[in-house]
């Protein structure tokens, strides 16, 4: 069994050849820095079958500019070659993977790679682009100049793969002393000089004047990298891609609810007693709960890949760094924030490309404040309590407004901490704008359906759990033989209002009962439980109406002991607000111990952030209140 | 559309981070000799769209000020 690492710049194709060779989906985008930590996969089982059960491992790397490290995911590719002792697999060799269109400097690297020990193989990706143009490629003289072996690939049909295979599994010659090469700023601009020849040479382009992708790309940039309407634009996709996530998918989450609706009845129907109780109040309604949610999950995965795909997000990096340096962060922190959108913690991973260390502890500390996936449940369901399912378009309205207003959180946080944070900051945005490209459909559809099914299967392992406590907490003790009971007269009796009764003041500033503190404790263990967890307390059983109209149902009736209602306009805005702020997500705790490589900042971040969320969700509540709402 | 002829790249204004930026600036493939077009300034007149050869490279004044020409 051979291991190969695949190196090369950002978005030279790396990871594209990488799921090609090993079958996995790891996320391909148009910009660079998207990898930040190594992947490993075995070559896939076609492909090894296909050349007489040829073994081998694939390393998928960072991308570098040269073996000369600045950030800390450009040492991850470092240590991958060069830390020997510390990373745990021995590579054989180094498939170079180097862009046709940006060869004279890309072939540098690969006289760098090439110098540090290893077999090396280069593979020539954007061959599309290169055709497109009409350029001519002579591999052979390449292969020649570089003495190495060389393959064109195509990352959209896959052309060359065979080719790779087959070179790899020829003996290589043997591995000289690894080591990175002595490399100066003089050598550098001997090599630029060298592979500009080299290029010349080996690219001959039949007609010079055609360059239909950077002729698409110029004009593309005249729009949206106009100093005014570029940022017109970017605020006009944001809002539509926000509030998109409300009135697009509401269709479809009627549907869902229908469903939901419909068989938990059923099932409460044909089983009546306990156990019927528990699979439909109890654990029907906790996963329908979270069901329903998953096309607006769909449809903001889908919003983000398409912007990612076509080289967007690069432009509005550098569109805004200048109002991102007067918060202490750069252009290059938006693509980790804008990703924070979707889940916090790979978006918090990302920040390993941003080279100023203050301005990656600031951007760290503000990506939880982002709206990720796992808000859209909460937000869903009270926007829906305060608007009703008629007016979509206005739904969507306050979703965009919820959205934008955890980015003014997350820019005050940043205002704060860049005061507070020592350091001088001394932030690079160098950001390479890359060619625009047109977004592989199949492929974001495909990466959406898997990210929405990820969101699903995560949450279920909790809800069930919770499912079987809160389902036990609100049914026991049962009423004494004889005495007749609703399901909603046993609840309030049950262990878990008990229990919630005792924490009740706890949550009193908030201006809500026990059944919703017991929603936001349960929320700590993924943010979406707070709406099966509510479904769970309110003991939901669809009669004739959809899952989660009888929630709300549930949650108009709902009354204090004197009679006065929990949910208000008062109530659910501190609902909103708590979750806006509060850092509730374990995961991301740890990943944040894991980057900062300490636990103090993580639980700073986790006690302030939540004693903020707490005391400004109680203030607006009580303001809300003395106005009647 | 101005188009400059890199002569030097260097930072006259030494911070911590200015060899890095030189360094960095010849592994994106600019040198001396090297014809760039200046695209567009954008992000209130603080970020400078170049374009040499097919890339097209956003960056900021400290970054912008280390290449020097004609």
């Amino acid at each position: 069994m051979s291991t190969w690492a695949l190196v090369g710049s950002p978005n030279a194709g790396k990871t594209t050849l990488y799921n090609w060779l090993t079958g996995a989906r790891a996320k391909t985008v148009n910009y660079p820095g998207a990898t930040v930590e190594y992947s490993m996969g075995p070559l896939r089982s076609q492909l090894s079958q296909k050349f007489e059960n040829f073994q081998a491992t694939i390393i998928d790397t960072p991308g570098i500019y040269s073996l000369n490290p600045q950030s800390e995911d450009e040492k991850v590719t470092y240590n991958t070659l060069f830390d020997q002792k510390n990373f745990p697999h021995q590579i054989d060799g180094v498939l170079i993977v180097a862009d046709g269109t940006q060869l004279n400097r890309h072939l540098v690297l690969a006289e760098q790679l090439k110098s540090s020990g290893y077999p090396v193989i280069l593979i020539v990706t954007m061959m599309d682009l290169l055709e497109q143009e009409g350029a001519v490629f002579n591999q052979e003289l390449l292969r020649k100049k570089l003495d190495t072996p060389v393959v064109l690939f195509d990352g959209i049909l896959g052309r060359g793969l065979d080719h790779i295979i087959l070179l790899m599994k020829q003996p290589q010659p043997a591995k000289l002393e690894i080591k990175a090469p002595v490399w100066s700023i003089q050598k550098q601009e001997q090599m630029l000089e060298w592979a500009q020849l080299a290029v010349d040479a080996v690219i001959v382009k039949k007609n010079k004047s055609h360059n239909s992708a950077l002729k698409l790309t110029a004009k593309l940039d005249h729009l949206f990298l106009h100093p005014v309407i570029g940022l017109i634009i970017f605020f006009l996709l944001m809002t539509i891609l926000f509030s998109s996530i409300y009135w697009l998918a509401a269709p479809v989450m009627e549907l869902i609810d229908g469903f939901f609706g419909a068989a938990t009845e059923k099932i409460t129907t044909a089983m009546p007693g306990l156990v019927g109780n528990f699979l439909g109040a109890g654990l029907m309604a906790a996963i329908g709960g979270v069901v329903i949610f998953v096309p607006q999950i769909f449809i903001l995965f889908l919003g983000i890949g398409i912007l990612e795909a076509t080289g967007y997000l690069a432009r509005v990096g550098a569109l805004i760094d200048r109002p991102l340096s007067a918060l202490g962060l750069g252009g290059r922190s938006f693509v980790p924030l804008l990703s924070g959108f979707a889940c916090s913690i790979p978006a918090i991973m990302a920040t390993r490309n941003i080279s100023s260390k203050k301005e990656k502890l600031i951007a760290q500390s503000i990506i939880p404040f982002m709206t990720c996936s796992a808000r859209l449940p909460v937000y869903g369901l009270m926007i829906g309590f305060l608007l009703g399912d008629s007016q979509p378009l206005k739904a969507g309205f306050i979703m965009a407004l919820l959205y934008f207003g955890a980015i003014l959180i997350g820019a005050l946080a940043s205002k704060i901490l860049s005061k507070i944070i020592k350091g001088e900051l001394h932030s690079r945005l160098m950001m390479e704008l890359p060619l625009y490209r047109r977004p592989r459909f199949r492929i974001l559809l495909l990466q959406s359906l898997s990210k929405s099914k990820t969101f699903v299967f995560r949450a279920g392992p909790i809800i069930l759990t919770l499912a079987l406590v809160l389902w036990f907490g609100t049914t026991f003790p049962r009423p004494p033989v004889g005495v007749e009971m609703s399901a909603a007269q046993i609840a309030s009796h049950s262990y878990a209002a008990q229990f919630g009764q005792a924490i009740e003041p706890v949550f009193k500033p908030l201006g809500v009962d026990w059944r919703v503190g017991f929603g936001l404790i349960s929320a700590f263990a993924a943010r979406e439980v707070f709406v099966s967890s509510l479904a769970l307390v309110f003991n939901i059983e669809a009669k004739d109406e959809a899952q989660t109209k009888g929630l709300l149902n549930a949650m108009r009736e709902a009354t204090f002991a004197d009679g006065s209602k929990v949910f208000t306009v008062a109530s659910v805005t501190g609902i909103l607000i708590f979750f806006m702020i509060a850092l509730q997500c374990i995961s991301t705790v740890s990943i944040l111990k894991r980057e900062t490589g300490s636990w103090r900042p993580a639980i700073l971040q986790l006690v302030i952030s939540n004693l903020v969320a707490y005391s400004l969700a109680a203030l607006v509540v009580n303001a809300l209140k003395a106005f009647g709402l | 559309m101005k188009t400059i002829m890199i002569d030097k790249i260097e930072s006259l204004k030494k911070t911590p981070s200015s060899d890095a930026i030189v360094q960095r600036l010849y592994e994106l493939g600019l040198r001396p000799g090297v014809e760039i077009k200046i695209i567009r300034r954008i992000s209130f007149g603080t970020v400078t769209v170049i374009e040499y050869g097919q890339t097209r490279l956003a960056l900021n004044e400290q970054e912008m000020a280390c290449l020097h020409g004609h």
